[in-house]
């Protein structure tokens, strides 16, 4: 297991110029709605000095004084928003392609041979994503929504810690077959998405605690990456370089995110012995 | 009079003591009116079957023919009636869901038969289907200073739409349940021309206006519930028959309610010399320690700005879930709070709730204003004392205090105010069922808030603190109206500050409370150039004249401030000017002209100007525009987008796979 692991991270250091192309990509999405709500707050604020206000907490008062000014904004930032994260799952969709087609030879990978892949394979990885998050929501209503809703009147909080540690086998079991399936498709090129499902489960089965106790390693940093963000973000340094500080770590985690990412598909391919030994 | 009337009084009237704790050591009110009631609940059937013995007192020269009852529960008898035409929705189809109040039996101390002389009657909207309010027609009128007692079995079913009161499985919420005096007022009480019944109909918004009253009720219940009520128990007895019977008394209250269910957990702690008990659903236990805090913080604060909580005791409860619908009443020594189990640390809403329901104990328990008719003296007064208590003590995170997002109570409760699109619809001199396009708590609790806070910022806290507790002693346990909140403040003001706001405050009043106007003062434009030098024809006392230019220092500077004052209310407000070299000047504007400029010149340019730069003025509808600077600070707007960025892409990760 250990051996697929470190092969993945190999293979995955090898592809760090597309791990920070993809990490620049989703920061000029989110730019794209940022910056505009940045300026159209600038103009509803003017030369008012309230913007000294705006680091004491939530400025509920200064925003429900704009009048209809907020609304609009916030209107757009919610609209923005959705926009960005469809753009960014149509990337994503994109860029794995990519990732896949790169950590199976373990070397760098030139534009061509990179984008040329993502291009190939996009419509087969967009579908598979979009199965994977609609299978990912529904068993969240499912194993927890539901739970909880039932049984917190008698449980408490228990049902709910109950119904995450349920949920997150089941998600590590989705998000495994989805893996494996996306490794088929880079691997024979011809699967289509039903067929690499079924190629997938088969795969992720033979040899599946070795397999999936590796993804659930790489899953777990994945994790304790976010947690480590969150803590980050909920805790503020109180100074004027805190903002730019979280801007910075913000990006820095980004990355790491991405390559993390990117370690788990060389991981998955080399476990689903798809990877192109090196002559 | 016969003597098991003579003895109802004695009992009622005179103070008793509950094991060791003296309840109150004298009346505190006038106790014009008294219950003696056993209540039995039926959980099954959902009904309690009541026998009650009550009087009121004529404390008026009036002869008085008749009586007014609230059947507050028969509100809850069909979707025709007052409360639901107001309210919307329906209380259900099912007889189960239903609720109403029937009186089986109602004799006066004669043994008269009342029942046939009572009508039911609509004051407030002539609904004919609505019954909620009783007239009987007395056959004897009840002369000055005579006292009426009544006897009367009745049997009140509880609806499952909870709404103050009712209730859901085996949880009941008992309020508003038994027939209830209205009030006599004789001419000149709250300004009345001629005496007679206020007695309002159960309306979707206000609860209360009622005498203060003793009650002694005698609750009966299946064993297993647990039993709170506004009353203190005098002693828990086992009936040997699968039920229990909790005796209760209460003094000087104005409404008596309980609530049972199996499910509670007691908890209970003390504040000086009140004996706190709090009733939780397990799965709210954790929020024990949160409600206590939030109730001493209360207690603290209003006994030492407004006056002393006169019992010994309090009872608070926190619903479950399927009773959220009783959550955030208040019945003086009994009060719901509301909350959501797991509800985390940082959302403060039961703390919130706590205080302001515990805060009636004060504005309409003890201060008991009429909330039908004037509204805001309950529920704006109260809202502005709990926003000074959630943000003395949880400053400016009074709602949310989350590191990264907080919201004081003040904050939260001016914004629906400023940002209701309904404003103007009205005044706070409507009666309560009268508020258009509902404005009811907007202009009752949030406007009324900010007007007070307002009036703080003008007159000072301790000016404040100090008309609150001349207001309590002038009317503490009895019914004053806004006339006489006005004149207490008037009377305070003048003695604390002069004629510095005039000979009284009714202009503050009438644009504030009584108007519908808007106060929007803001900063037009700051202008600084360079004192020009003289260009021109110099005339001389001979009338010759020549062309002059003369040389001005290079350094004076001509600065002009633009105010401009955009909505109507006119009010007193604190200027800040600073200059280029940190000088700064506060310039005092009585608000009233609708542009005023401020000119200097000499060495230094105006740099920023500050409308209230306080925030006193809590009714100013926009205080972005209250201030400027010639070189606005952005860093914060840019630090608070690069968090958002941050945060932004980081949680775009969960739509990738």
């Amino acid at each position: 297991m250990f051996q697929h692991i470190k092969t993945g991270l190999h293979s995955s250091l090898k592809c760090w110029r597309w791990v920070v192309a993809f990490w620049l990509v989703s920061a000029l999405t989110v730019s794209l709605i940022s910056f505009p709500l940045k300026t159209s707050v600038k103009t509803i604020l003017g030369s008012s000095l309230v913007t000294g206000r705006l680091g004491d907490g939530f400025p509920l008062d200064i925003i429900s004084n704009s009048g209809a000014g907020f609304d609009k904004v916030g209107s757009f930032a919610i609209s923005g928003t959705l926009l960005a994260l469809f753009i960014i799952f149509l990337l994503n969709a994109f860029f794995t392609g990519g990732f896949f087609s790169a950590v199976k030879t373990g070397e760098f990978t030139n534009s061509r041979s990179f984008f040329g892949d993502a291009a190939l394979f996009f419509r087969k990885f967009f579908g598979i994503n979009l199965l994977t998050v609609a299978v990912l929501f529904f068993l969240a209503l499912l194993l927890v929504a539901v739970p909880s809703a039932i049984g917190y009147s008698t449980m408490g909080n228990t049902i709910i810690f109950i119904s995450l540690a349920v949920y997150s086998i089941a998600a590590a079991m989705v998000i495994s077959v989805a893996d494996f399936s996306r490794s088929m498709i880079v691997s024979d090129g011809k699967s289509g998405i039903i067929s690499a499902v079924g190629k997938g489960i088969k795969s992720l089965s033979s040899g599946f605690l070795i397999n999936i106790s590796a993804i659930v390693l790489i899953l777990i940093i994945q994790v304790l990456i976010a947690y480590l963000f969150v803590i980050f973000i909920v805790h503020p340094v109180n100074s004027p370089l805190g903002g730019f500080l979280l801007f910075a770590v913000g990006h820095l985690f980004n990355i790491i995110k991405v390559f993390i990412r990117c370690w788990r598909y060389g991981t998955v391919t080399s476990l689903s012995g798809n990877r192109i030994p090196v002559v | 009079m016969k003597s098991q009337y003579l003895i109802l009084l004695a009992l009622l009237v005179i103070p008793v003591r509950a094991g060791s704790q003296v309840l109150v050591s004298s009346p505190l009110s006038p106790r014009i009116t008294g219950y003696s009631i056993d209540a039995v609940l039926d959980p099954q059937a959902k009904t309690v079957n009541g026998k009650m013995k009550a009087y009121w007192v004529n404390v008026t020269d009036d002869s008085v023919p008749d009586i007014w009852l609230h059947l507050y529960l028969n509100a809850f008898s069909s979707n025709k009636t007052t409360f639901y035409r107001e309210k919307g929705g329906s209380p259900g189809s099912k007889p189960d869901d239903l609720g109403w109040v029937k009186i089986e039996s109602l004799t006066d101390r004669r043994g008269n038969n009342l029942l046939p002389a009572m009508k039911y009657v609509s004051p407030d909207d002539d609904n004919p289907d609505d019954r909620s309010v009783a007239r009987i027609i007395l056959p004897q009128a009840v002369a000055g200073k005579d006292t009426l007692f009544l006897e009367a079995e009745f049997e009140s079913k509880l609806p499952s739409d909870i709404t103050r009161t009712g209730y859901s499985k085996d949880f009941f919420f008992v309020a508003q349940w038994f027939p209830k005096f209205g009030v006599y007022e004789p001419p000149g009480m709250r300004g009345r021309r001629e005496g007679g019944w206020n007695c309002h109909q159960f309306h979707a918004n206000s609860e209360f206006y009622s005498n203060h009253s003793v009650y002694e009720v005698n609750i009966t219940v299946p064993a297993g519930y647990v039993v709170g009520s506004g009353g203190i128990t005098l002693a828990e007895e086992d009936n040997g028959d699968g039920t229990k019977t909790v005796r209760t008394r209460a003094e000087d209250i104005v409404d008596f309610a309980w609530t049972a269910w199996p499910g509670y957990k007691v908890f209970t702690d003390t504040w000086k010399h009140v004996n706190i008990k709090l009733l939780l659903p397990a799965e709210k236990s954790n929020l024990a320690e949160r409600h206590f805090t939030a109730v001493k913080y209360a207690l603290g604060y209003l006994e030492e700005n407004v006056g002393p909580y006169p019992w010994n005791y309090l009872t608070f409860a926190d619903p479950p879930v399927m009773g959220t619908g009783a959550g955030g009443m208040e019945y003086t020594t009994l009060f719901t709070s509301m909350s959501v189990p797991g509800i985390p640390d940082y959302i403060l809403l039961p703390e919130m709730v706590t205080v302001h329901e515990f805060g009636h104990a004060f504005f309409m328990g003890i201060i008991a204003t009429n909330e039908f008719e004037e509204p805001w003296l309950d529920e704006g007064i109260n809202s502005y004392w709990e926003q000074r208590i959630m943000d003395h003590y949880y400053g400016n995170a009074g709602i949310i205090n989350h590191p990264l997002f907080k919201i004081s109570d003040k904050s939260m409760a001016r914004s629906s105010y400023i940002a209701s699109p309904s404003r103007q619809a009205a005044s706070n001199a409507g009666y309560s069922w009268n508020y258009p396009h509902g404005t009811y708590s907007m202009m009752s609790y949030m406007k009324a808030a900010a007007i007070l806070h307002t009036l703080t910022g003008m007159v000072g806290e301790e000016t404040m603190n100090e008309v609150f507790r001349e207001y309590y002693r002038r009317w503490a346990f009895r019914h004053p109206s806004a006339g006489d909140f006005i004149d207490v403040v008037n009377a305070t003001v003048l003695k604390m500050h002069g004629d510095r706001f005039g000979s009284d405050l009714n202009w503050f009043f009438e644009q504030t409370i009584f108007g519908t106007g808007i106060c929007d003062y803001k900063v037009i434009n700051i202008i600084n150039r360079k004192a020009e030098e003289f260009q021109g024809l110099s005339i001389q006392p001979d009338s010759s004249f020549f062309v002059e230019r003369k040389k001005m220092p290079d350094t004076l500077n001509y600065s002009v401030v633009q105010l401009q004052r955009d909505g109507e209310i006119q009010l007193p407000v604190e200027v800040l000017i600073r200059f280029d070299n940190g000088d700064e000047i506060l310039e005092k504007w009585d608000g009233k002209s609708r542009v005023k400029d401020f000119r200097y010149t000499g060495k230094r340019k105006v740099t920023q100007v500050k409308i209230d730069p306080e925030y006193k003025n809590q009714m100013d509808i926009n205080f972005i525009n209250n201030s400027m600077a010639e070189r606005p600070d952005r860093k914060p707007l840019k630090r608070l987008f690069r968090r958002i960025f941050s945060i932004m892409i980081f949680f775009m990760d969960f739509v990738i796979i």
